[in-house]
């Protein structure tokens, strides 16, 4: 069937922050430069294309979307200074937007006003009811227990639990939106399809290609193959964007781990020493996260020569932050435990802290955090599909048999 | 051409047919127009080269031949594979050979030099250089003879370069034949005579053939150098095809604005006279003698040239400029009177003074430049020495079917659609036939880059292989126009390669990128299909096979197709058959050679401009007249034009008037049977149309006719050479 041009995605493109892409005259440089682009993957061109014609399914729908980890060597190549690279984030944006059933995303994403203001109020409700809850305010020493007491336990952990039902629902229709277009789509391009669909599940594959995609997720391979395909170097292991990545990850990983173990396992207010495993676990992954993300929000922000840093978007900057903040006030009342301190500012801090931890869980399908969910899942998807087909994904590279062209 | 055959017999005798240095004859003094001042460069200059040739010819004239040989090294080219101080040697020896030498290169400064001492002070008179190919130097070595004092045709090239030394190795057969070469040139050097170049009298006036903008400024450069200019323009208005353009790239100056500047130009210029509605009928005559037959159909204006230079009062002629019609006197817009209008009679009497341009014909001979005609049969003879052919160019026109054309009306062609974008009001959304247009598909190369099989053969019966050029500008800068006039209309381009060659081009093509239009390529053989859609929020859906979408079928519903036609070879009429001017296969007028003669045709004195050569926008068009100007004014400046001498002559005595040299002759009016005052019939050679081939010398049974500088007689002399150095020459 013949693609149906809509010339108003390149508009759209624009908002969700990849202005420069309509100068882009398909000259294919930033496919031939990319790293990561092999085989018949042909990112980030095949993407531009999408947006020029306007086929929003197939972009959303698009894998290379999500096998980017841009290292930006195509909007330096770009003779039209296009920035691809830019497009491929704004294209996970815009596929983010896309599996949102809410309409929630795309608004965030391509209004600055409504992301920021959203975000204010949202916090704003959370607090609220955080405080509506409890009429005192604590007194004497400062430490878990006591704000337990001013803001019950019971509030905290039913509130979070409603976040996380409430996430868990939009979750999984989001992921089924996606994996609906995703099969959708990637049978209506014509490629070479799996096996007639077997009357059971096929579980091996499924498997191997979940050992695919952890692998994959736990190593940064790619992200690897990404900056050492560069000719430079971000500077020292410390600073290279991914070993940022992986302490950001694994520190985020971390914290929620020892969450849930602490619920599982831990008298809520309870006294437990630093080197009680979990508390250690807590702690290391608290630095970890605390070091990527004060790296990163420097990088951002000092903008070294590099593409990828050209452009923050508030969806860029409010992930970081969010986490720096929950980070830092988590380590406020860490300290709290065992170092004497008092007064209203420790409140407050337990405040932010339970606020931000909670909005971020609620908004991360419509965030760029999204992507913790979307890139994994969508590996998964065509590792799987690569497994099916018999294909042993290298290096999650998933040299899939393109359809054959029709000229 | 007949007529030409006649003009000896007229008692009329402008061609001389004789070499002047022979006949000791001085060339007639050419017919110069009366000129009242004495603005033209060449007054005065003009009886110059005739005394030194006089004076040449009294130097040449029966000497003892003294013969200088000099070879040349051509640094290693010639001298690694030929010793070629053995072949000066030999040289030194044959009869009348006084200085043989070598130089490492000849044709530099001590090269020519030396040829210049001897011929100061050992008193050579003939010179002979073996170098390279006398296409190189031959030119160079004549200049050195000129400036030397002698004769430049007392002078032979042998060629041991491309004809010995590249192409043998073996040092000593090749040795033997440049000595043989050399010993032939020799011979031949004996035996030769004095030359002077074939002077024919020229018309310091110039016909030019269409009045679009290649026409325009060709007229206004020529009749600025003080040549009288004769512009012919078919059409009622002037301007041509360049007036159905809005705005020219890339300057984005109105077409108007440039027409009516060119135009006010010619109309101002009173050394220019104008016919409009006016064709050529037919050309006689030669390079300095051109007599044009044009015929004028009665709507057409004449405005004559003034000989006392009183400027016309061009805001008096009441002649405006139409959009998308051209630049012209208010009758020529006026369709419901054609014929009789009265705003052309009063435009013509008003400008011009009548008697200057329009002697009647038959009577007295006119002078040089100016016209002759009888206006009321609308036939009027002008005589000129060059024309310039600024005919242009059509748009293709889509046979009906091709990409919907003719059976949609949603499918224009670009021109329709320039029009159509200009008179749309701003603001809002632009309508075609009452309907909102919100999407529009351009399709490029229509009628350029045909592929055979693909398509079908027009009307000239072959395909139309060549690109056109200015069409993906052309387009670009509408698209350009459209996205910034109305950015809400979507626009799509189905090209095959963006070809936005020039200065200033390639902008449009990045303006249209960034103001969102998409771009398609299709390949030639699969071009895109346009169909009418059914139940479809567009009317018509265009789809292509797209190359950048790595060959997916791409469909786009849009309120209208624009054809980017190209351009195609325009009828040149009673031009071409007349003088047989060339075309290449894309059927455009093909000049001598493209950079060596790029704007002279193969009929001497007949030059081309703007795009009847090849498609060109309106900056290539008008550089090519200037250059067409210039070409003109250089053939006829000095009042003469001068050829190669290299032409046949008749021996009178010789000639028994059997008359197969006029049977044989391939060039029409070369060679005529003219009557003698004793009753005896004789061939005349006509040097301006002698090409110097050399059929008549060898039909005719007294060899009474002969070619200057290549007589039998030096042909027979060389064989001789060649056979006397014995042996085997490696050939």
């Amino acid at each position: 069937m013949a693609i149906r041009v809509d010339p108003t995605l390149l508009d759209d493109m624009e908002r969700y922050g990849a202005p420069d892409i309509k100068a882009c005259f398909n000259c294919g440089n930033c496919t031939a430069v990319c790293p990561l682009s092999e085989g018949d993957d042909a990112f980030p061109r095949r993407m531009i294309r999408h947006v020029q014609l306007g086929q929003r399914d197939a972009l959303a729908a698009s894998k290379e979307v999500w096998m980017c980890y841009y290292c930006g060597e195509c909007s330096e190549t770009c003779p039209r200074e296009a920035a691809p690279g830019e497009l491929m984030a704004a294209a996970r944006r815009f596929a983010i937007g896309r599996f949102d059933p809410t309409t929630l995303a795309r608004r965030m994403f391509t209004s600055t006003a409504f992301n920021i203001g959203w975000m204010v109020v949202l916090f704003a409700i959370l607090v609220g009811f955080l405080l509506g809850t409890s009429d005192v305010l604590p007194e004497g020493r400062v430490n878990t227990a006591s704000l337990l007491e001013w803001i019950p336990f019971h509030v905290i952990h039913d509130m979070g639990l409603a976040v996380i039902i409430i996430l868990g629902v939009l979750a999984v229709v989001a992921l089924v939106n996606m994996l609906w277009l995703l099969s959708r789509e990637t049978s209506a391009q014509g490629a070479p399809q799996p096996p007639a669909t077997p009357s059971r599940f096929p579980l091996k594959a499924a498997l191997l290609a979940l050992g695919d995609m952890v692998g994959e997720v736990i190593r940064h391979r790619r992200f690897r193959d990404c900056q050492t395909a560069e000719s430079r170097s971000d500077g020292p292991l410390p600073l290279r964007r991914r070993f940022v990545h992986l302490n950001i990850m694994f520190g985020f990983l971390g914290l929620a781990l020892a969450t849930v173990l602490d619920y599982l396992f831990k008298e809520p207010g309870s006294y437990v020493p630093l080197y009680y495993p979990i508390r250690l676990l807590g702690t290391i992954a608290g630095i970890a996260l605390m070091y990527g993300a004060t790296v990163a929000m420097i990088q951002r922000a000092r903008k070294p020569e590099r593409a990828y840093f050209d452009r923050s978007t508030v969806s860029d900057w409010a992930l970081l932050i969010f986490l720096w903040i929950i980070g830092a006030t988590g380590f406020v009342l860490e300290i709290a435990e065992y170092v004497t301190m008092s007064g209203i500012s420790v409140d407050i801090v337990f405040l932010v802290h339970v606020g931000l931890a909670m909005e971020l869980l609620l908004l991360l399908p419509f965030t760029k955090f999204a992507h913790i969910i979307y890139r994994p899942v969508a590996l998964w998807y065509f590792a799987f599909r690569a497994r099916r087909m018999g294909v042993i994904p290298n290096n999650m590279g998933f040299a899939e048999p393109q359809k054959e062209s029709a000229a | 051409m007949a007529e030409h055959i006649d003009e000896p017999q007229s008692g009329e005798q402008p061609r001389e047919p004789e070499r002047p240095a022979e006949s000791g004859e001085q060339p007639r003094e050419p017919e110069r127009p009366a000129e009242s001042g004495s603005t033209s460069p060449d007054e005065g200059q003009a009886p110059v080269p005739e005394e030194m040739a006089a004076e040449e010819a009294a130097v040449a004239g029966g000497e003892e031949p003294r013969i200088g040989v000099y070879i040349c090294h051509c640094g290693g080219n010639i001298a690694d594979v030929i010793d070629v101080e053995q072949v000066a040697e030999e040289a030194a020896k044959l009869p009348g050979v006084v200085s043989a030498k070598t130089n490492m290169f000849m044709c530099s400064d001590p090269g020519q030099q030396a040829i210049a001492d001897d011929i100061a002070e050992l008193g050579v008179n003939r010179v002979v250089v073996a170098a390279c190919s006398p296409r190189l130097h031959e030119t160079t070595f004549r200049g050195v003879l000129e400036r030397a004092g002698i004769n430049p045709y007392l002078y032979e090239h042998a060629n041991i370069r491309e004809q010995v030394s590249w192409s043998h190795g073996d040092p000593e057969q090749a040795r033997d034949k440049a000595t043989a070469l050399v010993r032939a040139a020799v011979a031949k050097a004996g035996g030769l005579t004095a030359l002077e170049p074939v002077r024919i009298p020229a018309e310091g006036a110039v016909v030019i053939v269409g009045g679009g903008v290649a026409g325009l400024r060709a007229a206004g450069d020529l009749a600025r150098t003080g040549l009288n200019v004769t512009l012919v323009e078919k059409e009622l208005v002037l301007g041509g095809r360049a007036a159905v353009l809005d705005k020219l790239f890339p300057y984005e100056e109105a077409a108007a604005d440039v027409i009516t500047r060119l135009a006010d130009e010619v109309l101002e210029d009173t050394r220019i006279t104008l016919h409009t509605g006016t064709e050529v009928k037919n050309v006689d005559g030669y390079v300095g003698a051109f007599t044009l037959t044009l015929r004028q159909r009665p709507e057409g204006v004449t405005l004559a040239a003034d000989p006392d230079r009183v400027a016309r009062d061009v805001a008096g002629l009441g002649w405006r400029y139409e959009p998308f019609r051209g630049y012209g006197p208010a009758s020529a817009f006026d369709a419901a009177t054609p014929g009789g209008d009265d705003a052309a009679d009063t435009a013509a009497s008003a400008g011009a003074v009548p008697a200057a341009g329009e002697t009647p014909a038959g009577g007295d001979e006119p002078g040089a430049g100016e016209p002759a005609g009888d206006e009321s049969a609308g036939t009027i003879t002008v005589k000129a020495g060059a024309i310039v052919v600024a005919t242009g160019y059509e748009h293709y026109v889509p046979p009906k079917g091709e990409y919907g054309y003719g059976r949609l009306p949603q499918v224009v062609t670009l021109v329709d659609f320039i029009k159509w974008l200009s008179e749309q009001p701003e603001g809002g959304t632009p309508t075609f036939n009452d309907k909102p247009v919100r999407a529009v598909a351009f399709v490029h190369c229509v009628g350029s880059r045909q592929v055979d099989g693909v398509h079908k053969p027009g009307p000239s019966g072959h395909i139309n292989e060549y690109c056109s050029r200015v069409c993906c500008t052309a387009t670009l800068q509408s698209v350009v126009d459209l996205k910034t006039r109305f950015p809400r209309v979507a626009a799509y381009e189905l090209f095959q390669d963006i070809r936005a060659y020039g200065r200033g081009h390639e902008e449009y093509y990045e303006r249209a990128n960034k103001a969102g239009a998409v771009f398609l390529r299709w390949d030639g053989a699969q071009p895109p299909k346009v169909a009418k859609t059914k139940g479809d929020d567009f009317p018509v859906t265009v789809s292509c096979i797209d190359g950048l979408t790595w060959g997916e079928e791409v469909e786009m519903g849009v309120d209208m197709v624009v054809l980017a036609v190209g351009m195609t070879p325009a009828d040149i009429g009673g031009l071409g058959s007349s003088l047989k001017i060339p075309t290449g296969a894309d059927g455009f007028l093909q000049e001598v050679h493209p950079k060596l003669r790029p704007v002279e045709l193969s009929v001497t004195g007949v030059l081309v401009a703007g795009a009847c050569q090849a498609p060109k926008d309106v900056t290539e068009s008008c550089a090519s007249a200037s250059a067409a100007a210039v070409k003109a004014l250089g053939l006829l400046a000095t009042g003469h034009v001068q050829l190669a001498p290299f032409v046949a002559h008749v021996e009178a005595e010789e000639c028994l008037g059997h008359g197969h040299c006029v049977a044989e002759c391939p060039y029409p009016g070369a060679i005529a049977m003219q009557d003698y005052p004793d009753g005896q019939q004789r061939a005349v050679v006509n040097p301006a149309l002698c090409s110097g081939c050399g059929a008549c010398v060898a039909v005719c049974p007294t060899k009474a006719i002969d070619l200057n500088g290549w007589s039998l007689e030096a042909y027979e002399s060389m064989v001789d050479a060649l056979l006397a150095s014995g042996g085997e020459v490696a050939r």
